[in-house]
């Protein structure tokens, strides 16, 4: 059984793997069993369903958004993703990930959260299980996103603040693990992105896929027509892979964006992909390797992001094995135009977006050139309501956004 | 053949041992360039000095999710003040230079490890005058590339066993370990401290049932000459890391020299008790 999970653990070489310290081996083998039968299981996926529909309110729209297409010349989708349930698609694989806890006898389950809508997401889901929550984040995220630590706390889950390093989602990830080696047998670690050792970033692109799935359905029946442009935000990536693999196999151009934090040349930044040559290069953290952003020797170098969502310094292994092979493209935005991409589409359209999908927009606004007259989908992942005195201070620190 | 064997000349492994009861024979851990690299090479010569035969010499790296909170913050006070690989070459080298002859395991994650300068890294270590190779975030299953490099470098190499390995998960990673095999007394990070208990005892002989061929360390969680003694017959090597990083820190922070700090240490957990 070890050496099939061991065996089915690289994605394309080099990318992906299980690099955990020995008391996690156990656990992972019996988690990923656990999810490879709930895979062909109608109760499991009949439960699921449920859920997805009755608690977090899918499906969620496709709405075309003409004033802000209209503005930048192109015919513009957004999936609505920020009219999930707790405002973000981190409840799609919350609610996955915590009915295989329920169902296979888990009384608790850890989470880690940056921005934490993952966190809010699985406190949510685990207080329609009955099972016991703690979720770990750094405490600088703390500060930044007081309004969910309440959301977690009146939902019943216990909020770990860790102030290790830079106290923000990698020491909130490396927290979670920690706790997860002190009880791995009572207990089921919920990742909240797609990223960690085998199996985590499957099971995550699996119960992310539902964002793809449906937009695809939904773009074809509005216009008979696959778009040209999927455009994803990518912090761990659970978005863009949700969004890219229901288009994987279509001509359909796959664009996820990395934050660009106060600009790549300033080196403060979290594009481990879109940063060229001095970004991200191969290594291993939390599990999987991937593209990293690091030094010389292998030590993790801190990043910057205005969303805390965005700011980790790895990625999925997924997604470092789609740049390699060319199907997805990678680039970034900076704070500076996510949080006027944020304005924009708030006036257009009426929809205030998280600052992490606020990216992807921005990607679309500086590359409108490219994307003129084409059928360009975003996933819209968040509400930004969480946001908002983040946003409020930009305003008043910057002054140029009237 | 590789340059751990002298530890296992010296310390016959197997049932025999075990069977003799003999004390294990103490392994620190130190985590390299804590206090600077001057004085980890200081801290070898104390941990010899006390009698100790080997010495797990730790690589910080910035997300060490094994470890608990002493070997972190450890780890980011050699990280803060430069540390970098070339530093542990240098630790290393400068030790073996002034006649230091403690085996040394490079003990540390995969990503600083192995990942960041792959076999020529390993090969740099080598030649620094390190011995074996430890790595706390590599399942024997993703260390075909280590074995490899290992076996052809003559370095030793070291694989857990935690409590929760299956048996036949046991057996492989003790084939694949070429220096000796290192039971986990607990689950969780290191630091906190472990009960030598019956449940420990039983999961020492599976893995001892398993691994006759190699040494047996046990280590995380443990701190006390007591603790060492508790252990007599149940493995041959003792690791003991946070306790000692935490007592040399705290008498380096007073201006107390290291070398003394660490022999004093050391040589209380080398000695059995009295009875
Ligand atoms: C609204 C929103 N979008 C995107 C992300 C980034 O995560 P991922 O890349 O896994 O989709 C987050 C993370 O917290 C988020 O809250």
């Amino acid at each position: 059984m070890t050496d099939r999970y061991f065996r089915r653990s690289g994605l394309a070489r080099p990318f992906g793997g299980c690099f955990v310290a020995e008391t996690l081996v156990a656990p992972l083998v019996d988690l990923e069993r656990r999810f490879l039968e709930a895979l062909d299981d109608a109760s499991f996926n009949a439960q699921l369903d449920m859920l997805l529909r009755d608690l977090a309110g899918r499906p969620t729209p496709l709405l075309r958004a003409r004033r802000l297409g209209d503005a930048l010349g192109c015919e513009l989708y957004l999936k609505r993703e920020d009219l999930v349930h707790t405002g973000a698609h981190k409840l799609n694989n919350a609610l996955g990930q915590c009915l295989l806890a329920q169902r296979s006898g888990r009384r608790r389950v850890l989470a880690e959260t940056g921005a934490g809508q993952h966190g809010v997401a699985t406190a949510t889901a685990a207080a329609a299980l009955g099972l016991e929550c703690e979720v770990h984040m750094g405490t600088r995220d703390v500060e930044r996103q007081a309004t969910n630590v309440r959301r977690m706390e009146l939902l019943g889950a216990r909020v770990i603040a860790t102030d290790a390093g830079d106290a923000t989602l990698k020491e909130a990830v490396s927290s979670a693990l920690r706790a997860w080696v002190d009880d791995p047998d009572s207990t089921t670690y919920v990742i909240g992105s797609a990223l960690g050792p085998h199996p985590y970033p499957r099971m995550v692109a699996h119960f992310q896929r539902v964002i793809g799935d449906e937009a695809r359905r939904q773009i074809l029946e509005r216009t008979g027509a696959l778009p040209d442009v999927a455009v994803a935000c990518v912090g761990g990536g659970s978005n863009a892979i949700g969004l890219f693999s229901a288009f994987m196999d279509d001509a359909v151009e796959l664009v996820g964006v990395e934050a660009g934090g106060e600009g790549i040349e300033t080196g403060r930044h979290a594009a481990r992909m879109a940063s060229g040559s001095t970004g991200g290069v191969i290594g291993v953290l939390h599990g999987s390797r991937s593209r990293l952003l690091q030094d010389a020797d292998g030590q993790v170098r801190a990043t910057t992001s205005i969303s805390a969502g965005l700011d980790y310094p790895s990625l999925g292994p997924e997604h470092a094995d789609l740049e390699t092979s060319g199907r997805a493209r990678y680039t970034s935005a900076t704070d500076r135009l996510a949080l006027e991409a944020c304005l924009e589409l708030t006036r257009t359209e009426g929809i205030l977006p998280a600052l992490e999908s606020s990216h992807a927009l921005a990607s679309v606004r500086s590359e409108s050139a490219r994307y003129a007259g084409r059928r360009v989908l975003v996933c819209l992942s968040g509400r930004g309501d969480k946001d908002l005195s983040t946003i409020a201070e930009h305003i008043a620190a910057g002054g140029r956004h009237e | 053949m590789n340059r751990l064997d002298h530890l296992t000349r010296q310390l016959e492994p197997g049932d025999g041992h075990a069977a003799h009861g003999r004390r294990p024979s103490v392994v620190p851990y130190v985590t390299a360039g804590d206090g600077g690299w001057r004085s980890t090479v200081e801290v070898l010569h104390g941990i010899e000095a006390a009698g100790a035969v080997a010495v797990e010499l730790g690589m910080p790296h910035s997300d060490p999710v094994a470890d608990g909170p002493i070997l972190q913050q450890a780890a980011a006070r050699a990280l803060r003040s430069g540390f970098s690989f070339a530093d542990f070459e240098r630790c290393v080298a400068q030790y073996r230079s002034e006649g230091g002859s403690l085996g040394i395991v490079a003990f540390g994650y995969a990503n600083v490890l192995l990942e960041a300068h792959g076999r020529a890294g390993l090969a740099r270590l080598e030649r620094a005058g390190v011995d074996g190779i430890a790595i706390a975030d590599l399942p024997f299953e993703e260390a075909s590339e280590l074995r490899e490099a290992a076996r052809s470098l003559d370095l030793g190499t070291v694989f857990f066993a935690a409590p929760n390995t299956s048996r036949a998960r046991l057996e492989a990673l003790a084939d694949a370990a070429t220096g000796f095999v290192y039971a986990l007394a607990r689950r969780g990070t290191t630091g906190r401290a472990t009960a030598i208990d019956s449940t420990l005892k039983d999961h020492l002989a599976l893995v001892r049932a398993a691994s006759s061929h190699t040494l047996l360390a046990v280590g995380f969680g443990l701190t006390s000459r007591a603790d060492i003694d508790r252990l007599r017959g149940h493995c041959d090597l003792a690791v003991v890391g946070s306790a000692l990083v935490e007592y040399v820190h705290r008498e380096r922070a007073i201006g107390r020299d290291v070398r003394t700090a660490a022999r004093r240490f050391v040589a209380r957990l080398v000695e059995p008790a009295p009875s």
